[in-house]
């Protein structure tokens, strides 16, 4: 067992500066304030003893409250002077897994410090399920890169505008790829696997052209797309399109083509040539759409010299 | 092309004395060998390790077509699984819990299920590979199989062994007697596709050179370009490696030659990110394909089987050259007809055994004459 100790200590005796063992939430929630300011401080705020005064290890939102609130001493659970601080951070995490909901900011920096204690291949298995986390050494890797990339990384992860997934995908990014990704995804504000299927879309099309993913975020009709005074639902439709029409050139240059001919054929409205999906496999149908069967008499009548022209054949074209 | 020979053998114990063990500790002698009451299950690979297991299930079974694509109606003879060549695209790289190379010890089995087969299937051919779990030739050097399959198959009428491999490890088929009824076949590609997603197999130039050795022995060949890859210079390189296959063997010897582009499960695309990270493969334009499995968009087939179809046409017209799992719209693309307007693909095959090895099916007894018009009940 770590030696332990539950006493006062003074405000003044503490070093709040030292942040060792701070986990950011990077969450702006009011619950604990609001308890605060209706209980107060309910369970002892965790301290180490160094050289005589205290630096802490659980506790520093309950700190700086009880410091804003003028108090001068409050109740503690005090590691002694000398103690393992390899148990001190794992008691503080078998705490912190306990409190339930972890966000993935709190979760990147808790794998981080996991890797540190016991090495990235060494994590205790229960740690990681507690985590929710995959006991790949490919996600730990991931995971302490997200934990290395800064405060706006964590922020994003913590209000949850870039989803675990799509975090995963761009953890390995390099620096001016990265930056710009994050401000997309931030700006987008959209479902977790319409961010994947962009971060997907913007590697594959990087791999493609052998260029890089700041480059294909740099392309002008990107940029067109982003500054455009649409919402962000609009520009999200606009950018998937695009991307998949350039990760995808021939399969949307025929269905382009595909588009052009049938407009050309004229066709009377309520009827519709539809393809098979990508165009695989023989099976096209036509479409008719009416209310009243006098309406499908007229498309019918009005269909007739179109498909027995040879116009037809155009549209099948490949 | 060296093949790494597995330092390690784990037997089942009840194939531990078959006779399949006792050439493999003749052939490895620098392996260690072990025998077990059962080869459990693992996820880890270990690639110097060979198991040989005591197989339960059927040897012989039907190629797994869909009824999307035309399908060869081909049969598998399932020798092993798995293979240490190691290509990126490998298909077998999915089945993650069976990843070491594996062999079934109880051939005596294999051979009864044949003759069984054979037995209740007179009337018509039969085309049988064994190379759709693992590469046929990867480890005859160490088991000689070879030896004794091929000449099994020279004593029946109406059976087509069809030995599909990577490597030039035909040291076996020297000498035997094969009877004009095994065909030896390799998959081929530009080398540039070799080098980069089939590196441990033996070369474009290896390959050819042991086709070259086996038409000298009289037998019959087969190439297969499959799985056929987009990449810039493709139509350089598939154009090269037809010249080259060209200059090599005589075309007359060559019963057909299939062709298919790059398809696969989409949890392929992962495993392939993940174990091949510098392959540009699951990069391609695809779709998924009605089979389920992610297909190159099909104008890029066509277009790939157009090039290729071409350049065989004008080398020997009379050649059978077919697609393995394609619609009937990219057969016209690509041929100007669909396997249906020639009966089916099957026959197409069946008619290129026919023609260029002579094998014609006969009925023979009195009781087989009572079989029904197909001439067989397997089919
Ligand atoms: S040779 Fe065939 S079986 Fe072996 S790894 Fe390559 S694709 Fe797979």
């Amino acid at each position: 067992m770590t030696e332990v100790d539950l006493c006062h200590v003074g405000l003044s005796q503490i070093d709040l500066g030292d942040c060792t063992f701070e986990l950011r939430s990077f969450s702006d929630s009011n619950r604990l304030a609001d308890s605060l300011a209706r209980a107060g401080i309910l369970d002892p705020v965790w301290l180490g003893e160094k050289s005589g005064k205290f630096f802490v290890v659980d506790g520093f939102k309950r700190l700086r409250w009880a410091k804003d609130k003028g108090s001068d001493c409050l109740f503690c659970r005090i590691f002694k002077e000398g103690c393992d601080l390899r148990r001190v951070w794992v008691e503080k995490l078998e705490k912190r897994l306990c409190e339930g909901e972890i966000n993935l900011a709190e979760k990147a920096q808790i794998i981080a410090v996991l890797a540190e204690l016991f090495g990235p291949g060494e994590i205790p298995g229960f740690f990681l399920s507690g985590l929710k986390a995959a006991n790949r050494p490919e996600a730990i890797r991931k995971w302490l890169l997200l934990a290395g990339k800064g405060p706006r990384m964590l922020e994003a992860l913590a209000s949850g505008e870039v989803c675990e997934r799509a975090a995963m995908e761009i953890s390995d990014w390099d620096d001016p790829g990265f930056d710009s990704v994050l401000a997309l995804l931030r700006a987008l504000k959209c479902s977790a696997s319409i961010q994947v299927e962009i971060v997907e879309r913007i590697s594959e099309i990087a791999i493609r052209q052998e260029s890089s993913r700041a480059a294909v975020l740099e392309l002008a009709p990107v940029r067109e797309i982003l500054s455009r005074e649409m919402n962000h639902r609009e520009k999200t439709a606009a950018l998937r399109q695009y991307l998949a029409e350039v990760r995808n050139p021939r399969l949307s240059l025929r269905r382009k083509r595909f588009q052009r001919e049938l407009e050309a054929l004229g066709l009377p409205l309520g009827a519709r040539v539809v393809p098979p999906e990508a165009f695989e496999g023989g099976e096209w149908s036509m479409q008719l759409s009416f209310t009243r069967p006098e309406e499908l008499r007229k498309i019918f009548r009005l269909a007739e010299p179109v498909v027995a022209s040879n116009r037809l054949d155009k549209v099948f074209e490949k | 092309m060296k093949i790494r020979p597995p330092r390690k053998v784990v037997l089942e114990s009840a194939v531990a004395k078959s006779p399949l063990s006792e050439t493999l500790r003749k052939n490895l002698p620098a392996a260690s060998f072990e025998i077990v009451d059962r080869v459990r299950d693992v996820s880890a690979r270990s690639p110097d390790l060979l198991e040989v297991v005591d197989f339960h299930g059927r040897f012989l079974k039907s190629c797994p077509g869909t009824r999307h694509y035309n399908c060869c109606g081909y049969r598998i003879l399932n020798l092993g699984t798995q293979c240490s060549i190691n290509c990126t695209y490998c298909i077998l790289q999915v089945y993650l819990n069976q990843p070491n190379l594996r062999l079934f010890g109880n051939l005596d089995g294999m051979f009864r299920e044949l003759s069984d087969f054979f037995d209740q299937n007179r009337g018509c051919l039969h085309r049988i590979g064994t190379g759709e779990f693992t590469d046929s030739l990867l480890l005859d050097p160490f088991t000689g199989i070879t030896r004794s399959i091929v000449p099994f198959f020279a004593s029946t009428p109406n059976g087509v062994l069809e030995l599909k491999t990577k490597t030039d490890s035909v040291g076996n088929l020297i000498g035997l007697d094969h009877g004009g009824h095994t065909i030896v076949a390799w998959s081929l590609n530009p080398e540039e596709v070799q080098r980069r997603e089939e590196p441990l197999s033996a070369t474009i130039s290896e390959r050819l050179e042991a086709a070259r050795a086996c038409s000298g022995e009289g037998y019959f060949l087969a190439f297969h370009f499959d799985p056929i890859i987009d990449y810039p210079r493709w139509k350089s390189g598939y154009a090269q490696t037809l010249d080259r296959l060209f200059d090599t063997v005589d075309p007359a010897r060559i019963v057909w030659i299939s062709l298919g582009a790059l398809r696969f499960m989409p949890e392929l695309k992962t495993i392939v990110k993940a174990r091949h990270p510098a392959s540009r493969i699951v990069y391609g334009e695809f779709i998924r394909g009605l089979d389920g499995k992610m297909r190159y968009f099909r104008d890029i087939r066509a277009e790939f089987y157009s090039f290729i179809v071409e350049r065989i046409r004008k080398v020997d017209p009379g050649l059978c050259v077919y697609l393995c799992m394609e619609s009937d719209d990219v057969w016209l693309d690509s041929f100007g007809f669909s396997p249906g307007r020639r009966g089916g693909l099957s026959g197409m095959l069946d008619r290129a055994v026919e023609q260029r090895m002579g094998i014609v099916p006969s009925i023979a007894s009195p009781a087989e004459a009572d079989q029904p018009a197909s001439g067989c009940k397997a089919c």
